[in-house]
């Protein structure tokens, strides 16, 4: 490939492709062991997979049919990281409840095999379950409480980094790989291009970690290297407010709509399977809605009314090669592919997974090829305290309220009404953003809760594009742009759940946005023209 | 439950937004005796800009400057099922002189140009093209066609509103454009770049003398060459005029308004205005109350409805029915999460057919969504039809947003089609009533 060649070339002992969880894991870890590295992310952080799932920290009880090497390895970790990041993580507790109807069987062995896959659940009275938690259904036939938990994956993603920065790993965003010059079977340089600037990079390290999640093949391919992998989409939903207290579980086979998970103050429900043939387009349907919606009323009755803020999709990355008709029945597990015996001795892919399994993956991986650098340092992972990076704290929900009225200052006023995010919060997540062409809603929107609450947007969008024009200098073609890309974004996720009182906020952004202030005429992209 | 009151009456209007309150004004004004009722219209939402159609619409912006007219005339002949397509430009724009002439003799005077669009600058720096503007918006129009020296002024702590963006988005072609942010003076919560809160507490502030003074003390230093002053309109609520005629003394030059975001006073004032006329016009008001139960099997006779509200139940013997009631926002349609109804009479309702066809992927398109267009048919007379297609009552009319077939954000034809089909819905129902007094079609319009 053609290169330019005054480009910028960094050198570093390992690079990452990949500002996942597992990426962001990588580099932690290996920074823990003394290991210089670099991550490039062709998006932004957890813009994947990461992004976009329940939140839950699995307890193992999902797979203890399925996969109980799986199951245990969840309940490990559950152990591990509510040690560990505990800031990340509400242990909650969840209850795996059968209703009338579901698989007497399944029902019968669930108790058993969870005990011979080392996945620790207590019986529950059943009236008891129900005082606990209202909102599940009244025609109750099992419930076991178990150690499932809610997580925060952005969290989770910004602050292993933020640890691996702090150590002296250098992170890209925007940063997408562009080819793999190789050279005696070994990738001697990696051609990258911030996709925000155009400008072009390299860099040149002695191992490269292919982490991109959904996209590994992707990746490999421009190596010339094949993967094996299949998508399946996962759809879920975001209820407006907290259910229950507890993520509610299902008590069947994997299957649609099996849990709820409560993240602060909202719930999510969901997921669905779908088959995915490429990644181009990965949106809810109203039909995954539907199928949610009807899937999850048996377990919890009021899903059949509340009120959906929104829907949202990933991709789980399968390793294919067995032959599985359902998805779900696909291993969870995850493979170390070095493509040593496909000739290209210095990269490896870590491939499939799941989020509640994200350190031991890492650590696996740092262990197969700290060897490889003469590197010797054990894992530290497993016990070594995750830093709650302050900066990196807005995702929670409830968090920003608590400050404002914390910080009482006269002139915090609040940007975002919905979630009550005020301009010192937003100043600091400007400040972990750090760099200018990283300022932007979307960027905002994922490290806050800014446009996430019921109005998805419409008063924050344009008080905050202002504030960014005001405060930060921002031109303003460039905060339309962004502006409409925000807003584009957030209906990625509101069009599937726009009825009731969705469907009136979207009528309300839309003679707003459209009728009032014409962002649908304005010229696209630099040189705003009048 | 038994009736606490029985009223007879020639109109029952539901619903209090622009086209139940137009279509009131109208009706009263021919001599009818009209009763209103329903929820009340969202003026606080309403910018105070009325459009009657957007030319741009479907093409981007590349049309911008073409006649709302054509436009409408280009429109119809592709969408004969448009609201625009059931009456003659010549009753639109009797609806306008009429709707006009109410507000400016409530003192909230309007200007339009016949043939074109006027573009205001929004707080966004955007600009958007509308039809009648309220009079205090229309030297920001003229001083940027222009191009003449000004200033824009706004307020610490009003965070809809961004003087800086408006420069920002305008000053390669407008170079005399100034900004100029404020701290409000005098004592209260607009005091030291503390929270303003909203738009309606700095229009009370603003009415106080001793505030409009501070303010021109503070711009004055600031004016320099500029030939007029620019505000977000949160210039008075009550007492509007009297607080743009001192701060023009005050700075010597024209000052202007520019639209805001909601909390809207433009808006407000409109409700004002309304309330203020139509206690003057004798109309009933049974505000708030829901129609219960309504009868219109005689379809040569009067329509029975019953209305209630919190243990009151109140009857009512009626000629005529304009339902006005809105869309979403107003709760004239409500979507379920299969189907889109209409909520007073379950009248019939044109959708998609399904809801993966309500919306499309991206929010911004040009085209608009399907859910939009939905909404209530009617005949060309604009009586609603039933699930046979037949009209529901000779005395029955529907007008306004709830009306299928238009797209308001996109066309931006919101008030063209509310005060058109008010219009000819109230002179259907005169004609019926009053054979013989129906006024000719009103004048020509202008080219």
């Amino acid at each position: 490939m053609q290169s330019n060649p005054k480009r910028a070339i960094h050198k570093t002992q390992v690079l990452v492709i990949g500002g996942g969880v597992t990426g962001a894991g990588i580099v932690r870890d290996l920074a823990l062991r003394g290991v210089d590295c670099v991550l490039v992310e062709r998006a932004d952080l957890a813009a994947g997979a990461s992004g976009a799932n329940h939140g839950l920290l699995h307890s193992g009880a999902r797979y203890i049919a399925t996969d109980p090497k799986s199951a245990h390895e969840c309940h490990e970790e559950n152990q591990i990281l509510k040690r560990v990041a505990p800031h990340c993580i509400e242990s909650c507790g969840g209850i795996y409840l059968a209703v009338e109807g579901d698989e007497g069987n399944y029902i019968a062995d669930f108790a058993g095999r969870c005990e011979a896959a080392g996945v620790p659940v207590e019986p529950l009275d059943l009236n008891e379950a129900k005082q606990n938690e209202p909102g599940i259904a009244a025609n109750l036939v099992a419930a076991y409480s178990t150690q499932d938990a809610s997580i925060d994956p952005f969290r989770l993603v910004m602050d292993n980094l933020a640890h691996a920065k702090s150590l002296g790993c250098r992170a890209f965003l925007h940063s997408q790989v562009q080819g793999f010059k190789i050279e005696r079977g070994r990738v001697a340089l990696v051609e990258l291009k911030n996709l925000r600037t155009g400008g072009e990079f390299a860099i040149e390290a002695d191992q490269v970690i292919n982490a991109a999640g959904a996209w590994v093949g992707e990746v490999a391919a421009l190596a010339g290297l094949n993967i094996n992998i299949v998508f399946s989409k996962g759809t879920l939903l975001v209820a407006g407010h907290r259910i229950t207290g507890r993520c509610i579980m299902r008590l069947r086979k994997p299957a649609d709509a099996d849990a709820l998970v409560p993240g602060g103050t909202v719930s999510l429900i969901g997921p669905t399977s779908v088959r995915l043939d490429n990644l181009d387009n990965i949106r809810p349907t109203v039909d995954e809605v539907d199928t949610i919606i009807e899937g999850s009323v048996p377990m919890v009755p009021e899903l059949g009314s509340v009120r959906y803020i929104r829907a949202f999709s990933g991709v789980r990355p399968l390793i294919a090669g067995q032959n599985v008709n359902d998805d779900r029945n696909a291993s969870r597990g995850f493979d170390l592919i070095c493509h040593e015996s496909q000739g290209v001795t210095n990269l490896t892919t870590v491939a499939g997974g799941k989020l509640s399994i994200y350190r031991i993956m890492a650590e696996k991986l740092c262990d197969l090829i700290c060897p490889k650098l003469g590197v010797s340092a054990p894992c530290r992972t497993r016990t070594e305290p995750l830093p709650d990076s302050e900066n990196n704290r807005w995702t929670e929900p409830g968090a920003s309220p608590k400050a404002w009225i914390e910080r009482s200052q006269p002139n915090d006023h609040i940007l975002c009404e919905c979630e009550l995010v005020s301009k010192s919060v937003l100043e600091e997540v400007l400040a972990a953003l750090n760099g200018a062409d990283q300022m932007n809603l979307t960027a905002i929107g994922l490290r806050s809760r800014i446009g996430k609450g019921p109005c998805q947007g419409i008063t924050c969008g344009a008080r905050v594009s202002n504030y960014l024009i005001e405060n930060h200098g921002m031109g303003h073609a460039q905060a339309i742009t962004g502006l409409r890309n925000f807003l584009n974004g957030r209906w990625k996720g509101e069009r599937t759940v726009a009825w009731a009182s969705q469907q009136v906020q979207a009528e309300l952004k839309e003679a707003i946005y459209c009728g009032f202030l014409e962002l649908q005429n304005q010229p696209q992209g630099p040189g705003q023209k009048v | 439950m038994k009736p606490s009151a029985a009223i007879k009456a020639d109109l029952l209007v539901i619903g209090r937004g622009l086209a139940g309150m137009a279509a009131t004004v109208f009706a009263a004004r021919h001599g009818l005796k009209v009763v209103q009722a329903g929820k009340p219209g969202q003026f606080n939402l309403c910018s105070g800009l009325f459009d009657l159609m957007n030319p741009s619409y479907s093409d981007s912006g590349r049309q911008a400057g073409k006649s709302p007219w054509k436009a409408i005339e280009d429109l119809v002949k592709k969408q004969p099922g448009h609201p625009y397509a059931k009456f003659s430009t010549g009753e639109l724009e009797a609806a306008w002189q009429e709707m006009l002439g109410f507000f400016s003799s409530q003192g909230l005077p309007y200007f339009r140009r016949s043939g074109r669009n006027c573009r205001v600058m929004t707080p966004l720096g955007t600009l958007k093209s509308t039809y009648a503007l309220p009079q205090s918006m229309i030297h920001g129009v003229e001083a940027r066609e222009h191009k003449r020296p000004c200033l824009v002024v706004d307020f610490e702590g009003l965070r809809d509103f961004s003087a800086i963006a408006i420069r920002l988005a305008l000053q390669d072609t407008w170079p005399g454009l100034r900004s100029l942010r404020l701290q409000l003076p005098g004592s209260g919560l607009g005091c030291g770049g503390q929270q303003v809160g909203s738009g309606e507490m700095l229009a009370m502030q603003l009415e106080d003398p001793e505030v409009q003074r501070g303010l021109g003390g503070q711009i004055k230093p600031h004016l320099r060459d500029a030939q007029s002053v620019g505000f977000p309109a949160v210039l008075g609520a009550y007492r509007h005029q009297e607080v743009m005629s001192a701060l023009e003394e005050e700075l010597g030059v024209p000052v202007f308004e520019i639209p805001t975001l909601p909390v809207s006073m433009p808006g407000l004032r409109l409700a004002a205005c309304f309330e203020r006329g139509l206690a003057g016009l004798g109309v009933d008001s049974l505000a708030d109350q829901q129609v219960a139960e309504h009868d219109f099997s005689d379809m040569a006779g009067r329509i029975k409805l019953r209305l209630a509200q919190a243990g009151s139940m109140t009857e009512l013997q009626i000629n005529g029915v304009i339902l006005a009631s809105g869309r979403f926002l107003t709760g004239g349609l409500e979507s379920l999460r299969t189907k889109v109804v209409e909520t007073v009479f379950n009248l019939p309702v044109h959708q998609p057919s399904s809801r993966s066809q309500w919306h499309q992927g991206d929010f911004l398109g040009p085209v608009g969504h399907g859910i939009n267009q939905a909404g209530v048919l009617t005949d060309n007379d604009l009586h609603p039809l039933d699930a046979s297609g037949q009209p529901v009552h000779p005395g029955v009319f529907a007008v306004g947003s709830i009306l299928a077939h238009q797209d308001q954000a996109r066309m931006g034809c919101g008030a063209g089609v509310a005060l058109g089909t008010a219009y000819r819905a109230v002179e259907q129902l005169a004609a019926r009533l009053r054979p013989g007094t129906r006024q000719a079609a009103a004048q020509k319009v202008p080219a």
